[in-house]
């Protein structure tokens, strides 16, 4: 099985075989539900080409020097690895940059949840003054002479290379990057077993001493709500609250995946926690108190050894395909 | 069949005078194209982006000014309702709204966008041609980190020390559903082919009246709800027609 998934892998960095064939572009692993696409942006060859193009072009930060990848490394699951990534002029970013993979299968974006079409997510960094610092106006204005990204946003979409196609074909190219090859897909699927360590993490994991199970559940490891999880003594960032304006969601992030968690850090919204280490001790403690936080977060009283193997298991979650640089894969 | 013949005659001229009548109706009808101008003020002073002016004490440079107008409804014997949505502020203070009969209407407004439009569908702004006040705005009219449109957005610089120079960058946008406000003329309004234009005056001083900001508090709704619900509530006293 991971040898037909590595295949798939493979035909979506050389290109899809044929165009307009949904599942030789994108290809979804077998025990991941299928990837739900808007009428306006069925995925052809095409447009994933012109939308891999852009998440790697300069051009579309005002001053030309970030690109999408600038924040989101191919090599650490398209994540960045400092708490707040350095925006245009010097500027950072106002919360840590996430993982992309398996965007295609949430709800909503960003971690107070404020974006509910994945392919308007694009314009959250493009148009951020502390990211790319560029509306997507200007940008569209500034990208009108270059001939070789017009034609392939004639060749994608029929149209210039305007909002609309940009933020479309960085949405093909997000969907594109789903992720289940990890020795948990393969265990899952009965091809490996894990290590006795990892094992012993597995079930810890899923059990209600720990609860970690209760929010990072399912396939993808998240229930996608919003909680507390008594990160910090005190929020400056008032995360979902800035969408609902109800204090109850003042202080709530979105649930991640912990999907390739050990490649992703630093942790939390902000980035202030730096291992998995610190991330297991700040659970096991319990956190910060905070009138919003998930009564799951309780002291666990967790010994080393169980320590140890929770980590081994978090582990065993990297897809070892996105621990490689662009140029490698 | 001759009484039937008469018969047939009578009708016809009774049919010819009923279309004359209607002839001689649509004949009287007049109608105007007309137009809605803004008069941006702060208090009796004129608007204009870039200048500074004294709010509740404090300095207040203002940079963009703007706000969704829409669904003007004409209200007479019959509703004329026009579903366009138009960006007016700063950059834009003339629209042009479609044709209507000479007369008097109750006329009512919507300021922001409604909640069919604003819940961005498959097509959503990017998907709007340039042009299109629903479309891709510069300044931006669209919020990328919510879902939604800004109804209302003003910004520019305060003086947070005192000195009478503003000396912190400040944005106050108002947007989502429930910030989506009608608002009615208190009389009705007289079209006529004189004078078919129709003046809105927008008052910032009013749109802050019990806002202190020198604080240099902002508000994107969520982060500052108090402050926005303040200017909605001002809404009624901002927003007037001139007669």
């Amino acid at each position: 099985m991971k040898n037909v998934i590595c295949f798939f892998y493979v035909l979506l960095f050389i290109g899809c075989q044929k165009a307009d064939d949904v599942s030789s572009c994108i290809p979804v692993p077998e025990h991941f539900p299928d990837i739900t696409y808007p009428d306006n942006n069925q995925p052809t060859e095409a447009r994933l080409a012109l939308g891999k193009q852009l998440f790697f072009d300069t051009q579309l930060s005002i001053d030309s020097t970030i690109s999408c990848a600038s924040c989101h490394f191919p090599e650490f699951a398209f994540s960045d690895t400092i708490p707040l990534s350095k925006g245009v002029n010097g500027a950072f970013g106002p919360r840590n940059a996430p993982s992309l993979l398996n965007a295609a299968y949430s709800p909503y974006f960003n971690k107070d949840g404020g974006v509910k079409k994945l392919d308007l997510f694009a314009l959250v960094p493009i148009e951020d003054h502390k990211e790319m610092g560029i509306s997507a106006l200007r940008l569209t204005k500034r990208l009108a002479s270059n001939t070789a990204l017009q034609d392939q946003a004639q060749a994608a979409y029929g149209r210039p290379l305007d909002a609309f196609v940009m933020t479309r074909a960085l949405g093909i190219f997000v969907r594109s990057l789903n992720s289940g090859d990890s020795r948990y897909d393969a265990y899952l699927q009965d091809s490996m077993a894990l290590s006795a360590a990892e094992e012993r993490g597995r079930v810890l994991f899923h059990s209600p001493r720990t609860n970690c199970s209760q929010c990072h559940e399912g396939i993808f490891f998240t229930n996608h709500q919003f909680e507390n999880n008594g990160a910090l003594e005190m929020y400056s960032d008032q995360g979902r609250k800035l969408v609902t304006a109800k204090e109850t969601d003042r202080a709530t992030f979105k649930v991640p995946s912990l999907r390739n968690v050990a490649i992703t850090g630093p942790y939390m919204h902000n980035g202030s926690y730096a291992t998995l280490e610190e991330i297991v001790d700040h659970y096991d403690q319990g956190g910060y108190d905070h009138p919003n936080k998930s009564p799951l977060i309780q002291p666990m009283h967790l010994d080393p050894q169980e320590k140890a193997d929770l980590i081994a298991f978090l582990h065993t979650l990297t897809d070892q395909r996105y621990t490689t640089s662009r140029s490698e894969q | 069949m001759k009484n039937s013949f008469y018969v047939f005659l009578a009708l016809l001229g009774f049919g010819f005078t009923l279309i004359s009548c209607s002839d001689d109706e649509s004949d009287n009808t007049v109608t105007v194209t007309p137009t809605m101008d803004l008069q941006l003020r702060v208090g009796s002073e004129t608007l204009s982006a870039g200048n500074i002016y004294e709010i509740n004490g404090t300095a207040l440079q203002v940079n963009v000014a703007q706000f969704y107008v829409g669904e003007i409804t004409f209200t007479g014997e019959e509703a004329n309702a026009s579903e366009d949505f138009f960006v007016m502020g700063t950059n834009l203070n003339r629209i042009n709204l479609p044709a209507t009969e000479v007369g008097n209407y109750d006329l009512s407004f919507g300021v922001g966008v409604n909640a069919e439009i604003n819940a961005l569908s498959e097509d959503d702004f990017t998907s709007r041609p340039t042009g299109d006040p629903l479309g891709m705005q510069e300044p931006t009219m669209h919020w990328n980190w919510n879902a939604g449109y800004k109804f209302l957005r003003i910004d520019g610089m305060v003086d947070t020390d005192a000195d009478g120079i503003p000396d912190q960058a400040v944005e106050y946008h108002l947007g989502s559903n429930p910030f989506y406000a009608i608002l009615s003329s208190p009389e009705q309004i007289s079209l006529t082919e004189a004078d078919p234009a129709i003046t809105v005056r927008f008052d910032l001083a009013a749109l802050f009246a019990g806002a202190d900001l020198s604080t240099g508090e902002v508000t994107h709704v969520g982060d500052n709800k108090p402050l926005a619900d303040l200017m909605l509530a001002n809404y009624t006293e901002a927003f007037s027609i001139i007669f």
